[in-house]
């Protein structure tokens, strides 16, 4: 005879049977991970050489107010901005092809040597001279080199821009057309098109490298 | 017609197959363009505009352009991507991209996508806020100011769950979704059914389990969110690197978050989804297309409903009753004694004095084993299983007919169905994802749909045709539209002649179901009974749904065969959209009785009478197996009254609450000599063992459930069993090891791979072929070709014919005039049964907390009772206490208890012992009481913010005509002509 009842005694569990048997499990972990263990160890040390550990207890205590702090404080100020133009800048130098751009840069350096040689004397410069010059095949070169780098600014690099807001390119839209038609299927299978032509980012480098001087 | 057309796509000529629509086919043909309104569940909602292309010169949106032949269409192009362009800008307008702090950002957000694959790097709209705050309830969270306004959470709502409840505003300055009549969710008709937060394309309308949970970012602090937010925006130079870090992010999280496949534990309808779980946290439940029984679709239950498997409430360790106590023991003491008793009562007074019962919520493979202890192990056939209580009288009555006693068809079938008689079936309530079906293909193609119930239960209330039938009385009914077709010569000739027996004999039967007799005895006019046999006749396809409305009573099995009787006359069975369903209770009450949980058949619905058949399981177990049938549940009790049944073993089943006449039932279980009990909660039924087993819950282990279409499908383990906890299969391999069984099972694949191979029905089925989604309806051949539709060719009866069986009408019980109430009951959507699991559920409970009585508005009036009337009802098997509602849901003097309680108000307090005469079901549904008030006045025990006091508004999906009519819309495709044109 068996009668309903709700009355349910919980196990008491030996406190010390309990602690021994974590003990037992906590020893087994301990030996399983006994590399791990070690290599953590000595990283902790460190740390606590550092101070490092109670920086990020204290940290993680306050984490919520600590984060709000820094993301009032960051939106409140330059930082902002700033975070925006290291951005650009990476994604700029990102476009940059330096196997085009060496010979580019070697030559520009060899023009400014060059101009640094010139002695300005009170010699007449005359067209002739100028026309002679034309005669030079190193001045020929530059003229060519310099002719490629106007082609490329002409060039429509419209697509490839991450600070033109989307307003323009709708307005204008015809303005991305030519690049669409022969790009668009193809580039929609790159991850992000950030592929600016190398012409332009070319001519960004220039001041760059002039600045080197 | 031809099947293809010719086309030009891009300067290529190609074959289109014609019913396709143009995005459809520009998907496969993979020139997909963007598109965040469209969606393969809901279709073309032509909200969004980005999936502009150009057909034959002109802009069009290809989610709802139909393909003619010789169209040229264009999808690449400068002025195409411009029109896109302005559509995606309008829908950033709407929508803030801080992807990385948003909850929804786990890879399938479709703005994010959409915005990459489109390259975009700017917004020409700026994002502004819609004015309006965050809506919420305990459910999900719709924040506006993220709504892109696509309306695919209102075409959700408005015509695939069919609540009719979300609209889209389009008269306001800045739309939005609203709910009704623009109240609060919770005061809304909102059943949270989950529909719009799955398949909205972003973090706009969102579970409350994925807030500030989901992402390693987004749970900060609410103060810390917006500058947050606002330093992303500042700092972004451009979507792209926006994108990469957030992507970054997301990927990070599916290193955290787990997405496991599973079946739902409630309903026979076999939703399954995937649960997204963080350790043992759960966060959401996801649906998918690919879910064979219903797509995206939930209910609360299957979508919110998962508390429980958590819960404090959990057994956790084992427990042996000492004296009138239980306390908290260790495994091998519980299974010790467990074994020491079987063996003793089995040595003392042979194994028929032992019983098992086993669990329509555990798995196949566990039925398969319950029975495989009891018959091969212990020795005795006395297995059953709680179909016993609800749906053995249809299975009769479909294998006197039909040979199977199984769904004819899918739940699609039950969709394409011209006409849906539903009987004695609370559909939308008790199989809610499957109603959505019925309710849909009413709503928008036309399919008819006819209710008979005591209830004006919601179905009834859409029904095309709503008939009350006096209680008990649908066999007669039945059998007069039947008959009245035949007297019309509107029998299917054809169909009796190739594929029926005994014909005659049957309509001779049907002699005095006359239109008279059957308007007498079931109050219902003869108009009516001519127009449900006219729209019998006039459908070329009717499928029948019906219930326990039908099972529960003294002749259940008789009137279920009267409904297949019924379908034979008229040719429909044999057909897609025609059939029988019995629509299933549990989530695996099906397989529970496949896999052979019953006193007299094996797995497959072989009988133990059969020798070859016996002879093949005991090859196979090496055992000897007895071979008479065993005791149901029903004769189980009678057998402990007694004093020829001992010992029991029950799992998975508050028999102590849910058989009728409880109070027998649960002095039965005080005579046990040894009871065992096995659960995830310690239930009523618990209260009475000697010892009670903690078991696991479907999430916390491996196995297959068949739904109501005898669909075979996997679940698996998403975490591991809470406490000591532990899987069903496992209990009953080391308490059948203890007995000397020797089984070896390592997981239920290989319990799965033997059952197979011992069973015809499904010998075919394996885990391999149920990977995934992948699933299969029995009966399965050993090459695994599967069954959909039921009967094809023949009936697995004798000739290959069916048998129109003739049926004879049992009156229902009779009751003193002192009890002159009568008491409908039955489930209600929220809650399943007594509610073990959903009470766990916090947002559950808080919207229906407790049991209440429907009155209707007649009895309220003449007995003074009103919202909170507490009363008592007395039958003459024991009593209720109640609170009462009055609604207009429930006629005169019927009333309508719910069981969703275990307490003071369990129906079962008043049931009789009375019970089919042909399964021993339990006749639930005949009970009468009387009724006095306890306390006139009281809180009211459904509070307002029940979805039964919303106000729904119907209407056709997002209504995009009113957008498109609003002054500052125009279509991107004029603007770009425009623009072009003045260039």
């Amino acid at each position: 005879m068996a009668k309903a009842t709700k009355v349910i005694h919980r196990m008491e569990t030996d406190p010390e049977v309990q602690h021994e048997r974590e003990i037992r499990e906590l020893e087994q972990l301990l030996t399983k991970h006994k590399e791990v263990l070690g290599d953590i160890l000595s990283i902790a040390d460190k740390m606590k050489d550092r101070d490092l550990l109670d920086m990020m207890d204290s940290g993680l205590g306050q984490s919520d107010r600590i984060i709000h702090r820094i993301v009032t404080a960051l939106n409140d100020s330059e930082t902002p901005q700033s975070i925006k133009n290291t951005l650009l800048l990476f994604q700029l130098l990102g476009t940059v092809n330096m196997t085009e751009i060496e010979p580019l840069v070697l030559k520009i350096n060899t023009g400014v040597s060059k101009a640094a040689e010139y002695e300005h004397s009170n010699k007449k410069a005359g067209y002739r001279g100028l026309l002679g010059a034309l005669k030079d095949p190193e001045v020929v070169e530059g003229v060519n080199v310099l002719l490629q780098i106007l082609k490329g600014l002409g060039t429509g690099v419209d697509e490839g821009e991450n600070i033109r807001p989307q307003t323009e390119r709708v307005q204008n839209s015809e303005r991305e057309v030519d690049e669409q038609k022969s790009n668009y299927e193809e580039d929609k299978k790159k991850p992000y098109g950030y592929a600016l032509a190398a012409g332009a980012g070319a001519l960004m480098m220039i001041p760059l490298v002039l600045l080197r001087k | 017609m031809n099947d293809h057309l010719e086309i030009t796509l891009n300067g290529t000529k190609q074959s289109v197959q014609n019913d396709v629509m143009l995005l459809s086919h520009l998907k496969e043909n993979g020139t997909e363009p963007p598109h965040l309104c469209y969606h393969e569940s809901l279709g073309a909602l032509e909200t969004c505009d980005a999936c502009i292309v150009k057909v034959n010169g002109e802009y069009v949106r290809s989610c709802s352009t139909t393909i003619n032949e010789g169209d040229v269409v264009e999808t690449v192009g400068d002025d195409i991507h411009e029109a896109q362009l302005i559509a995606m800008d309008r829908i950033l307008g709407n929508h803030e991209l801080y992807c990385t702090v948003c909850d929804f950002n786990n890879g399938n957000c479709e703005i994010h996508n959409t915005v990459k694959e489109m390259r975009i790097s700017h917004q020409d709209t700026p994002h502004t806020g819609k004015d309006h705050e965050v809506q919420r309830n305990a459910f999900y969270r719709y924040d506006p100011d993220q709504c892109i306004l696509c309306g695919r959470c209102v075409e959700a709502c408005q015509d695939l769950q069919v609540n009719e409840t979300l609209l889209i505003d389009w008269t306001l300055e800045r739309p939005r979704v609203i709910w009704d009549n623009d109240t609060t969710i919770d005061e809304s008709s909102c059943v949270n059914c989950g529909h719009c937060s799955t398949v909205c394309p972003c973090n706009a309308m969102m579970e409350v389990g994925m807030e500030g949970e989901a992402g390693f970012l987004t749970g900060m602090a609410e103060e810390t969110f917006r500058p947050m937010v606002d330093i992303t925006k500042d700092i972004e130079t451009g979507y792209g690197s926006l994108m990469a870090v957030s992507d970054v992010e997301a990927t990070m999280r599916e290193e955290r978050i787990k997405k496991t496949k599973t079946v739902c534990t409630y309903c026979g309808v076999g939703c399954s989804f995937d649960v997204w779980t963080k350790d043992r946290e759960i966060l959401k439940i996801e649906p998918q297309e690919e879910a064979p029984a219903n797509g995206i679709s939930t209910c609360v239950k299957g979508k919110f409903g998962w508390d429980f498997v958590n819960s404090e409430e959990r057994l956790t360790k084992p427990l042996i009753r000492e004296g009138d106590e239980f306390r908290e023991a260790e495994w091998e003491e519980a299974l010790y004694l467990i074994e020491k008793k079987f063996k003793e009562n089995r040595r003392e007074k042979g194994p028929d004095s032992l019983a098992f019962i086993s669990s329509s919520k555990c798995t196949n493979e566990e039925s398969y084993l319950m029975q495989k202890l009891a018959r091969g192990v212990i020795g005795t056939n006395n297995i059953d299983n709680c179909s016993r209580y609800c749906q053995s009288p249809a299975t009769m009555g479909l294998w006197r007919t039909v040979g199977y006693g199984g769904d004819s068809g899918g739940i699609g079938d039950i969709a394409q169905a011209d006409l849906v008689i539903s009987v004695g079936s609370n559909t939308a309530e008790s199989h809610p994802v499957l109603a959505t079906r019925v309710k849909r293909a009413q709503k928008l193609h036309g399919q008819k749909v006819i209710v008979a119930d005591l209830r004006e239960n919601e179905l009834a209330s859409r029904a095309d045709l709503f008939v009350r039938p006096a209680p008990g009385s649908d066999l007669v009914w039945l059998s007069a539209v039947t008959k009245y077709i035949i007297d019309q010569g509107w029998d299917d000739k054809a169909f009796l002649r190739d594929h029926v027996n005994d014909v005659d004999e049957y309509m001779a039967s049907l002699e005095k179901y006359t239109l008279e007799y059957a308007s007498d005895i079931t109050g219902m006019t003869k108009e009516e009974l001519i127009e449900i046999a006219t729209s019998i006749h006039e459908a070329r396809t009717t499928s029948i749904l019906w219930a326990m409305g039908i099972t529960q009573h003294g002749g259940g099995s008789d009137a279920s065969t009267a409904i297949s009787n019924l379908l034979l006359v008229t040719g429909n069975y044999m057909k897609p959209g025609a059939g029988a369903y019995p629509l299933r209770g549990h989530n695996n009450v099906q397989g529970a009785s496949d896999f052979g949980s019953m006193p007299d058949r094996f797995p497959g619905y072989q009988f133990v009478t059969d020798d070859d058949v016996r002879a093949r399981f005991e090859e196979n177990w090496s055992a000897e197996i007895p071979t008479e049938p065993g005791l149901n549940n029903h004769e189980m009790v009678d057998a402990i009254h007694e004093g020829n049944l001992d010992v029991l073993y029950l799992k998975g089943e508050d028999m102590g609450i849910v058989d009728s006449n409880i109070n027998y039932v649960q002095s039965a279980f005080e005579k046990l000599k040894f009871f065992v009990v096995q659960d995830i909660f310690f239930s009523k039924t618990c209260q009475y063992a000697d010892v009670v087993l903690p078991a696991s819950p479907s999430l916390e282990k491996d196995g297959t459930f068949v739904n109501t279409e005898r669909r075979f499908q996997r679940l698996y383990k998403v975490m591991d069993p809470l406490g000591q906890s532990r899987p069903d299969w496992e209990i009953i391999q080391e308490i059948a090891n203890r007995m000397g069984a020797g089984w070896d099972y390592s997981h239920p694949g290989e319990i799965m791979d033997e059952a197979a191979s011992l069973t015809p029905l499904f010998a075919g089925v394996s885990y391999d072929r149920l990977e995934g989604y992948d699933s299969l309806q029995w009966p399965v051949a050993e090459d695994g070709t599967d069954t959909p539709l039921l009967f094809e060719k023949e009936f697995p009866l004798p000739g290959g014919k069916a048998q129109l069986w003739p049926v004879e009408w049992t009156k229902p019980l009779e009751f003193e005039d002192q009890y002159d109430l009568h008491v409908n009951n039955g489930r209600i959507l929220e809650h399943f049964h007594e509610g073990n699991m959903t009470y766990k559920s916090d947002a559950i409970t808080g919207k229906t907390p407790e049991v209440f009585l429907e009155v209707s508005p007649q009895l309220a009036g003449e007995r003074k009772l009103e919202d909170g009337t507490k009363v008592r009802l007395t039958s003459p098997y024991g009593s209720v206490k109640v609170s009462c509602i009055v609604t207009d849901r429930v006629f005169g003097k019927q009333l309508y208890l719910p069981m969703n309680t275990a307490g003071e108000g369990a129906i079962n307090y008043l049931t009789s012992s009375h019970s089919d005469k042909d399964t021993d079901t339990p006749a639930y549904k005949e009970v009468s009481v009387k009724m006095e008030v306890l306390e006139p006045k009281g809180k009211s025990p459904l509070p307002k913010t029940n979805h039964r006091y919303g106000n729904p508004q119907p209407q056709i999906g997002v209504n995009v005509e009113e957008k498109w009519a609003r002054p500052d819309y125009i279509f991107p495709g004029d603007i770009v002509k425009a623009r072009r044109g003045d260039k």
